[in-house]
Formats: structure tokens, sequence, C-alpha cells
């Protein structure tokens, strides 16, 4: 009787281990799957990402911008630089672009003058396409004192000498209200 | 690991299994796969930073479609009245990146788009970045086939929202024209 109850225990116990095992290749399978899935999403990089000298150059002139250093965007722009702005300003009150054009000069004259620096909240993704040039596009979200400002830009980055630097960028944008506060300023 | 089993006279019965450490190494899979399952979830369904809405990236596609499919009257339907194209583009027949000297209005847009002077084909479209919350500052870049040549270029659409319809209100491009390369 006992021998039957050993062999019958042990055969349960064949039978448990058995479907433990099944288990076990099934769970090893669904690790596997999703640990594929998650690598892709994590290491996939969209169509047109920017790849990393230009992503570099474009953020190496964002910071420059930011903490208004002047030296720091003539490393990375060219000589003729120049920026467009089209931009619905607190002044203009609506949606009547302002027209601007400043060139490095221009531009190192208003970060001197500029009393508070503009931090930068918020920036998307870059995205790029072209074989030199290249056009290069992202949105932008800055706060100056209280005011909010979005903007969308294109930088034109060229080959000089080996080198790549921006040619020329193009932002449009707007003041959108006071930061934190809601409400249009 | 063993089971112990009580025969039908009391005498204990110690049944090893061959289970081993596979109940521990189950758990362990069990824990891992829901982890990675949960970190999937939050990837799959988070909102990319400053990505389009639905919405937004929907308005866009169609612009883009009814360009491409010379679809006036489909691009009639989400342009605002006072819609216009700036266009600033290096063109093998003018290099510089010179603007044209107006921008072009929904009239003249419309007009274009009708008469097929172009038949531009989309090769690619990055995905969208927006900005802002009414109005929205939406970029990417594209590449457009046109005869013979290819059109890489970074675009700016301006998107407002009339009676609780997002309509384009503006759109700036800027590129540049370059040859097909020879196969």
């Amino acid at each position: 009787m006992t021998s039957v109850i050993e062999e019958q225990a042990a055969a349960d116990g064949r039978r448990s281990a058995g479907g433990l095992g099944r288990i076990a290749a099934f769970l090893v399978l669904v690790v596997v799957v999703e640990s594929v899935w998650l690598g892709a999403l994590l290491l996939g990089t969209s169509p047109l990402a920017a790849d990393a000298e230009i992503e570099a150059l474009v953020n190496g002139y964002v910071a420059a911008f930011e903490t208004n250093d002047i030296e720091g965007l003539r490393a990375v722009v060219t000589g003729d630089f120049t920026v467009v702005e089209q931009f619905d300003t607190s002044i203009t009150r609506g949606w009547v672009p302002v027209l601007d054009e400043i060139d490095l000069d221009g531009i190192a004259l208003m970060l001197d003058q500029t009393r508070t620096t503009m931090d930068l909240v918020r920036r998307s993704d870059l995205v790029v396409t072209g074989e030199g040039p290249w056009f290069v596009a992202d949105v932008e979200e800055w706060t100056q004192e209280r005011r909010r400002i979005h903007q969308a830009s294109v930088y034109l980055v060229v080959e000089d000498a080996g080198e790549l630097q921006i040619g020329r960028k193009w932002v449009v944008g707007a003041e959108l209200g006071r930061a934190g506060g809601g409400g249009d300023a | 690991m063993s089971d112990v089993l009580h025969a039908t006279d009391g005498t204990r019965i110690e049944a090893r299994t061959d289970r081993g450490i596979l109940p521990w190494i189950v758990g362990v899979l069990g824990i891992v796969a829901v982890a990675l399952a949960i970190w999937l979830g939050m990837l799959l369904t988070a909102e990319p930073e400053l990505g389009a809405s639905g919405e937004i990236q929907s308005l866009v596609d169609d612009y883009i479609s009814a360009a491409e499919a010379g679809e006036a009257e489909g691009l009639a339907a989400i342009l605002t009245e006072d819609f216009s194209a700036d266009l600033t583009f290096d063109w093998i027949v003018t290099p510089g990146y010179a603007p044209l000297d107006d921008a072009d209005t929904r009239d003249q847009l419309l007009e274009e788009i009708d008469v097929r002077y172009f038949d531009p084909q989309l090769a690619r479209v990055s995905r969208l970045a927006v900005t802002g919350d009414g109005p929205w500052f939406v970029a990417d870049v594209e590449e457009w086939e046109l005869f013979d040549y290819r059109l890489h270029q970074g675009s700016i659409y301006v998107v407002t929202e009339e009676e609780g319809r997002l309509l384009l209100d503006r759109k700036w491009v800027i590129g540049a024209q370059l040859e097909l390369p020879e196969d």
C-alpha cells in the first residue's frame, strides 16, 4: 500500500514539475518578447531624427542663447548667420506677425540690452532632413520674467571646411500669457 | 523540495518531487514579465513630450495629403480665411535662401493646387512637434519629389481654433531643391 502511494506521490510530483516547466517556458517566451519590444522602443529612433553631430550643434546654439553667451553663439554659426523672426507679441496684441531679421551683431546687442534672461522650459526632439544643407526643426517653450513664449524653429545647417555650422534660423512664435498664471498677457 | 503524504495506516511518506528550484524560477519570471508589461504599457500610452495631439496631427496630415493629391476643396475646408503660406527656398535656378516677395494667400494657394502647376509627391515626413495652447506652433521636416528633383524642407504651421474647429492659419516653408541621384 505504502509503495503504491509513494509511486502515486512521485508521479504527482513529476506532473507538477512538468506543469511548472511549461509555465516557466511560457514566461521565458513572454519575457523575451517584452524585452525585444522594449528594446525597440527605447533604442529606436524616429524617422528623420537628428544625428548626434547636428543635435549637438543646435543644442549648443540653444544653450548659448539661454545663457546670453555671444561667444558660444559665434562658435556654432556662420559669419553671415541671420535669424528671421515672426512673432505675435504682447505689444502687437493679436496675430500680427512682426518681421525681423537680425545678424549676430544684432543678437549680441539684443542680449547685451536684455535685463532678464530667457529660460528654456521645454523643447521637442529635433527632426532633420537634407544631405547638406540640412533643415532641422523643433518647437520650444521659453519663459522670460512672467511671459511664456512658444515657438517653432527651423535651422539651416551647412558644412564649411568640414565643419557643421548654423547658417540661418527661422523662428515663428507668440507670447501666449503669463507663466504659471494662465490667461493672455 | 518534497511533498509529505500520509498512508491510511498513518505512515508518513515523504515523496521527493523533481521540481527543485523551478517554482522559484517561475515566480521570478512571473514578476519580471509583469514588470516589463507595466513598463511597456507606460511607454506605449505616454504622451510624447511636445508631440502632436491626434487632432493637430490629423489636421496637418490632411493638409499634406490634400496638397499632394491636388484636392483644393479638401484644402479649403481646413484653412482660415486669412491663411497665408510663406516660402523661402534655395532653388537650383535661383540659388540662395531668398523669400518670395509676397506670401501666397489662401485663394492663390487653392488656385495653384487646383490647376496642378506642380505635382509633388511626398517621399518622407517626420513626426510633428507642437507647442502652445492656442495658437499652436507645429514643426516638422518633409522630403518631396518633384519632377527629377528632391525638395528637402522644414515647415512651421500655425494652428488656430475658430468656432470650436482647429484650422491652419499660416505656414512657413524653408527648404532647398536638390537633383535626384542617378540610379
